[in-house]
């Protein structure tokens, strides 16, 4: 078996100067405006066989970057798989011998997703799978994951998606040594996703703050009943179709759970994105990324944070993710502001965002609602939020949740005071 | 196992310290481990699954250096490696493939083919694969920055990492190395 590439760097044959001079003509020439490129390689070179390479080289590039050549990995990514499998389960299956398959709706973060009947209830809800080789590789999640059903199913909110119940199907004819399938009952939504809707270009302000609206409710409503999200982006934000003079309804989804299927046994989360095995999820905080396990609702702000950025830009604020996580530009580098983008955004965005987006979590707003006020022009909150919290709630993984009104302390004090506490009371 | 993913992480320290023996050996154990996981794939035919590379390396990922905590670093190079091997692997495919048609040679291969990602065509990667060749010999960085993000998928800064460079250095090397692969792919005619 042949080892690892190394051909060796012999360069028989080639000028290793030339080569280098040519990249530092062809990178100076780059920074040129397109049309004073010709005038700055006559001016620069005087050989004109380099001259002529390094033209060629340019419109290459051009070529290149139009054409998107060689963006997309050999390797494949979610949107070109080697061989794809239809869905799991076919409509008229019944699961649990409770559940009638209607149809197949999408492949979701954490496994399928089906419409289905609830045989009992005679009602229509939404079926999600756990991916069975996620159970298999990963033994713990499954006790975590039922931990964040439990904390799911306790939050009513109209802009959190309800959880109704965990159940598991044993299938005969799997072949495997799975203990069945688990999958969770929830609300069934019809419309579309954020991500669906973003695809068709950025918000305006109006609609850009009425999705906010009802998603800083959701989160402000779960982070009170100690649910910290975790895996906010916009595919889990559900645009539900409005009829007749309703307004549309803005739900969000999968509080805690797609995280909770993905954390291994030492409680450090694995960043792991949808559908891929590999990948940072595209929204996660520096602080999740890191391992942090004091989480707190200050990361799903983050998280909101980049959602805003998309939902006003149309974009994210780096687009290189690769299909294989191996580390993310926005923690090392300083997020441009969207402005950069998108020049006639309000101010007011602007600075609400970069803040939701501050790498250290203390400096964020630390409760979803602030974000809203924000926005809403009360700057008063922009100043306060940094010295005083009014209400601040702390979260750690026992269910135990504290929420402390209008303490006039700083909230760094708060937080170190509230920590040790909860260690001690935990042992 | 757990012997082996001990010793796997090692190697990857060593391989981060530019020890290229233990890239040597990683090379050897990420490739056997694959093999056997697409053959076991290939086997079972487990229909939960869409069968992508990405699902292949992600559980030899698991098998070799096992769940976290990991250290990122490791996780950057074991990538690399992975780089590596998916292009032994999609590069012999490929060769399988064209041997398989009618003898398979000077199979044309259209630029457009590249660019609509047409991985299809085994012609695409064999082409692909022997311009980085010729481009090694000029510079091997860039060849190797071309390898670890279209054979790897790594990002400019896990690259930026693996070859202990800046991020803007990388970005330099695959500007250039992709606007001369592009020339050296419009309207030229690639053997098998």
């Amino acid at each position: 078996m042949r080892g690892p590439g190394s051909t060796g760097s012999s360069m028989v044959g080639c000028m290793p100067r030339k080569w280098e001079s040519a990249q530092s003509l062809f990178e100076a020439a780059r920074q040129q405006a397109p049309e004073k490129r010709v005038e700055f390689l006559q001016e620069e070179c005087s050989d004109d066989a380099m001259r002529q390479e390094v033209g060629e080289l340019l419109a290459h590039a051009h070529n290149a970057d139009l054409m998107n050549f060689l963006d997309t990995p050999a390797v494949g990514t979610a949107k070109s798989p080697t061989v794809s499998r239809g869905p799991l389960k076919s409509p008229g299956d019944v699961l649990a011998k409770r559940f009638r398959v209607v149809q197949f709706i999408a492949r979701g973060g954490m496994g399928e997703v089906y419409e289905a009947e609830d045989l009992e209830l005679h009602e229509h809800v939404a079926i999600k799978m756990v991916r069975p080789e996620i159970a298999v590789w990963y033994p713990n999640c499954l006790q975590r994951f039922k931990r964040e059903v439990h904390l799911a199913k306790r939050v009513t909110h109209p802009n959190v998606c309800r959880v109704f119940d965990l159940f598991r199907h044993s299938d005969e004819n799997t072949g495997t040594h799975d203990s069945g399938l688990i999958f969770v009952s929830m609300e069934l939504l019809q419309g579309e996703t954020l991500s669906e809707r973003l695809r068709r270009g950025p918000a305006n302000s109006a609609e850009a703050l009425e999705i906010v609206t009802q998603v800083t409710a959701a989160l402000d409503a779960a982070h009170a009943g100690g649910v910290l999200h975790r895996d906010l982006k916009p595919g889990n934000i559900f645009l539900v179709s409005a009829s007749g003079n309703k307004s549309s309804r803005v739900v969000v989804t999968d509080f805690g759970l797609a995280m909770a299927l993905y954390e291994g046994a030492d409680d450090l989360p694995t960043p792991i994105t949808k559908g891929e095995f590999l990948g940072t999820p595209a929204y996660m905080s520096p602080e999740q990324f890191h391992g942090n396990k004091e989480l707190t609702p200050a990361s799903d702000v983050y998280s909101l944070g980049l959602v805003m950025y998309q939902l006003v830009t149309g974009v994210r604020p780096f687009e290189d993710e690769s299909p294989y996580y191996v580390g993310s530009r926005r923690f090392a580098e300083k997020i441009a502001s969207p402005r950069t983008v998108a020049p006639d955004l309000h101010k007011v965005w602007e600075t609400v965002i970069l803040k939701c987006l501050d790498r250290e979590p203390s400096r964020r707003f630390q409760v979803a609602g602030q974000v809203l006020n924000a926005l809403k022009g009360d700057t008063v909150t922009i100043v306060s939020c940094q010295r005083h919290a009014e209400t601040q709630l702390l979260y750690c993984h026992s269910s135990t949740t504290v929420a402390i009104q209008k303490w006039n302390i700083s909230v760094m004090a708060l937080q170190k005071r509230l920590s040790v506490l909860f260690r001690a009371f935990r042992k | 196992m757990e012997a082996v993913k001990g010793e796997v992480t090692l190697l990857l320290q060593q391989m981060a310290k530019g020890d290229s023996d233990a890239q040597a050996q990683l090379f050897s154990l990420v490739y056997c481990e694959l093999r056997k996981l697409a053959r076991n794939y290939m086997r079972r035919e487990r229909i939960e699954h869409t069968l992508q590379p990405t699902a292949l390396v992600h559980e030899a990922f698991l098998r070799l250096v096992g769940s976290p905590p990991v250290n990122w670093q490791n996780r950057v190079h074991f990538f690399a490696v992975t780089a590596q091997v998916m292009r032994r692997i999609l590069v012999d495919q490929a060769r399988g493939r064209l041997r398989k048609k009618r003898g398979g040679n000077n199979r044309a291969v259209s630029l457009d083919e590249v660019i609509l990602c047409n991985y299809e065509n085994p012609a695409v990667v064999l082409a692909i694969h022997e311009c980085l060749l010729r481009l090694a010999k000029l510079d091997e960085r860039q060849s190797r920055v071309v390898e670890l993000r279209f054979f790897g998928g790594l990002s400019i800064e896990a690259t930026a990492e693996v070859l202990s460079v800046s991020p803007k250095t990388v970005k330099r090397d695959w500007n250039y190395a992709r606007a001369w692969l592009y020339g050296q792919l419009n309207g030229r005619v690639y053997a098998a």
